[in-house]
């Protein structure tokens, strides 16, 4: 029926453009052909058209012989269409239908009404919705069970910007991984599942090819998501600027014993380092010029200088501020603020200025800050309370009337403080636990596909140890294994060749982007893969991915004893199989040049797919071990 | 594993001018001393001189010295990252140079072995350890891994 139809104005269409020149012809040489008046002539353009479902199309009428007549438009012959074929105005301009008719063109008539009726026509092709991109919002974030959260979905390229609303796969989602309504309403479960990151999805109803997905992890108030990407600088495109493996969390920042609060993302967390530190460009709604000052003796403001292992190096003033993370806060504890200029870095001391850089961007730094969760509860301790300076010593005045800065000892509770030590409860330590990852790598964590059919969960930075249901040491047959740790804070690697046992010192460190473990010539002696380093970046390339197994591990005073495997592969071949991959388990580099002066910095591959644990010192370990100056547990 | 033949001097040191540093005169070695406000213990090994300096937070200087007097290594442990410029002497714009070469690692120690200068650093917060040494000072017949 309406394919005739349309045949019908296809062929009328081409007779009104043939007819038109024709009589304007004929006008021309007088003829009348019957007429006293000349009928108009009337041509639409386009003369044919596609349109998506829902879209826009403006039509123009050109009337000729004569110019004065009244048009009426029309679609499929009904005037002004309607909502299966689409509408059509005065002006002429056609909205097409909100689905495809069948079948899918109509014509559309511009009649007038002069004797006859002579008209113009067109045909219109309506076309499946274009959706161009489906957006949810927000992106890869983070709750509290039994809290809520609204989800919006952004559909472009169609009118028809309803979608459906899935989590892990299940419309609506369910009681285990939170619900979601047909608004975009979640609703987080009571509990942590257990896998804490759900996948919700919003497909487009116009197109149900057409999907986006985001990330939503769920924590309880003793728990922050742990992330692991690019950081705030990126992927650069080279693996010789790019941040690998950069860990990440929220921290909140307010002034002392106020409402007065700034959450900052992206900070990096440090199992190696005690403290916060921040950049004071991150503070702005909390400004560092509002923070409480730390004092010494002498009534001086004081600075602090700390020099990292690769030389480089933050500097700036100990500021008092409460620290909240996830549902924790410790009131009133000293920060670092970097990159404060009040007073320059000192050229007589934070003496190893110059060789390497100073982390005072989020450039230079790859983060607004450092999280310090290691296993004391001062960056410095009784070290630097009293007694005599030493060589590499943090903390600084800067008095009148020279201002020159000059060492200055700092009593204990003034000195930087581990945030965690100061939580009113689950306040001895912490659990870092990261999903396991594919050798291949991983985007991030957490990572889900556009269709959300793939997830890599984030990870979770869990305060206390033993003192809830979800940070105990788990015992039996997966009990981990307690290290107790010597006055610095680490413990000890072994392992047998040829009958010879070389031992090297050992410690955790979430903050190094690789396993920076021995050299390559011991590790080519030691597994038989020809290893070195890559030609630019400073990581490991060996020949094949190698295996160091039965690495033996000893706490100090004998206190834990186990093993561990470690994979390195080649990093070039891992950052050319895996573009814009920010994860890697297995990535190495050095840490000596021989096997008197190499040992074991267990970066952050080392924690995929594991739970460790890290004590602070002076608590009580869970198994009632003796570990003075604190515990790993693995 | 390491075999001393002998330690066969034990004393303080007074102050003198000048700075102690790799690549320079052993005289120099009472300059680092005063600077670290250190104890310095002497160490007569086989074929090399060994100067420790211990300061009062347990941290420890080395100072390896040729036959010829010349400062050819050092090596550190302590709880902070030490003064290298105090420590390396001129050596120290070879770090510099030599550490913005290094670009690709983050957060881990710093590593360079070059034909001219070695270096490692290394540690964690309240613990900090590395050692340097110049190739071509190195005593002959005479391991680098002396230097430690």
């Amino acid at each position: 029926m309406r394919r005739k139809n349309v045949s019908a104005a296809t062929l009328a269409s081409l007779l009104v453009v043939m007819a038109s020149g024709v009589l304007l012809t004929s006008c021309a040489t007088g003829g009348g052909a019957g007429h006293d008046l000349p009928l108009p002539v009337i041509t639409l353009a386009p003369a044919s058209a596609s349109v998506p479902t829902g879209g826009p199309l403006q039509f123009a009428v050109t009337v000729v012989s004569p110019t004065s007549t009244t048009i009426t438009w029309s679609v499929d012959n009904i005037l002004g269409g309607n909502s299966t074929l689409g509408t059509i105005s005065t002006t002429g301009l056609y909205i097409a239908p909100a689905t495809v008719p069948n079948p899918s063109t109509v014509t559309i008539k511009a009649t007038s009404s002069a004797e006859t009726n002579p008209y113009g026509s067109a045909i219109v092709t309506i076309t499946p919705p274009v959706v161009s991109t489906v957006a949810v919002a927000p992106a890869d974030s983070s709750t509290l069970v039994g809290t809520s959260v609204q989800f919006t979905a952004t559909v472009t390229g169609t009118t028809n910007t309803a979608v459906a609303w899935y989590v892990n796969g299940v419309a609506g989602g369910s009681s285990t991984v939170g619900t979601i309504s047909s608004s975009g309403l979640y609703v987080a479960p009571s509990s942590v599942p257990s896998i804490p990151t759900v996948v919700v999805t919003a497909t487009s109803q116009a197109d149900n090819s057409q999907s986006a997905s985001t990330t939503l992890t769920l924590t309880v108030s003793n728990s922050a998501p742990l992330f692991v990407n690019f950081g705030p600088n990126g992927d650069t495109g080279s693996p010789n600027t790019t941040h690998y493996n950069g860990l990440f969390t929220s921290v909140t920042v307010c002034l002392p014993a106020t409402i007065d609060c700034q959450t900052i993302p992206d900070v990096l967390v440090d199992t190696s380092s005690v403290g916060l530190r921040v950049l004071n460009s991150a503070l702005t709604t909390v400004p560092s010029t509002e923070l409480g000052t730390v004092m010494d003796s002498t009534g001086n403001q004081v600075e602090e200088c700390v020099q990292f292992a690769d030389t480089s190096y933050v500097w700036g003033p100990v500021l008092i501020a409460d620290v909240a993370i996830a549902g924790e806060k410790a009131s009133s504890i000293p920060i670092q603020v970097i990159g404060d200029t009040t007073f320059p870095v000192p050229s007589n001391g934070c003496l190893s200025l110059g060789s390497g850089p100073s982390l005072d961007t989020v450039e230079a730094l790859g983060a607004n800050g450092i999280l310090g969760v290691g296993s004391s509860v001062q960056d410095c301790g009784p070290n630097c309370a009293a007694g005599q300076i030493f060589s590499g010593y943090p903390y600084y005045v800067c008095p009148s009337p020279s201002y020159v800065c000059q060492t200055a000892y700092l009593p204990v509770v003034r000195q930087v403080s581990n945030p965690i030590a100061f939580f009113a409860k689950d306040n001895n330590g912490v659990e870092i636990s990261l999903p396991t990852i594919s050798s291949a790598g991983a985007p991030s964590l957490p990572y889900t596909n556009a269709a959300g059919t793939s997830l890599v969960p984030a990870g979770l930075l869990i305060f206390g140890v033993g003192t809830e249901s979800n940070n105990a040491i788990p015992t039996g047959t997966n009990a981990p294994t307690v290290y107790a740790l010597d006055e610095n804070g680490q413990f000890e690697a072994s392992y047998v060749h040829d009958n010879t046992t070389y031992q090297w010192p050992a410690f955790l460190d979430s903050r190094s982007t690789a396993l920076y473990v021995l050299d390559p010539t011991t590790l080519s002696i030691l597994t038989g893969v020809s290893t070195a380093n890559c030609p630019d970046n400073g990581y490991y390339c060996p020949n094949s991915t190698l295996t160091l197994s039965s690495i033996g591990l000893t706490g100090y005073g004998n206190v834990g004893s186990g093993t561990i495997t470690l994979s390195i592969a080649n990093a070039d071949t891992r950052f050319a199989n895996s573009p814009g991959y920010a994860a890697f388990n297995d990535l190495g580099g050095e840490s000596g040049n021989g096997l008197a002066t190499d040992y074991f910095d267990l970066g952050l591959p080392f924690f995929f797919g594991n739970n460790v644990f890290v004590g602070i010192a002076g608590t009580t370990v869970p198994n009632k071990v003796s570990a003075p100056n604190g515990y790993v547990a693995f | 594993m390491r075999t001393f033949w002998g330690v066969l001097l034990v004393l303080i040191l007074g102050v003198v001018p000048g700075w102690a540093a790799l690549g320079e005169m052993e005289s120099s070695v009472s300059a680092d001393q005063q600077f670290l406000r250190g104890q310095v213990r002497e160490e007569v090994h086989e074929g090399y001189k060994l100067h420790l300096i211990t300061d009062a937070s347990g941290g420890v200087v080395r100072e390896y010295v040729s036959p010829a007097g010349k400062v050819f290594g050092i090596s550190w442990q302590g709880p902070f990252v030490p003064n290298m410029q105090q420590l390396l002497g001129t050596y120290f714009t070879y770090l510099q140079q030599y550490a913005q070469a290094q670009t690709g690692r983050h957060g881990g120690p710093l590593v360079i072995q070059r034909d001219d200068f070695v270096f490692t650093s290394g540690g964690h917060m309240r613990s900090s350890y590395g050692r340097a040494y110049v190739p071509s000072l190195l005593p002959t017949n005479l391991s680098p891994e002396v230097v430690q």
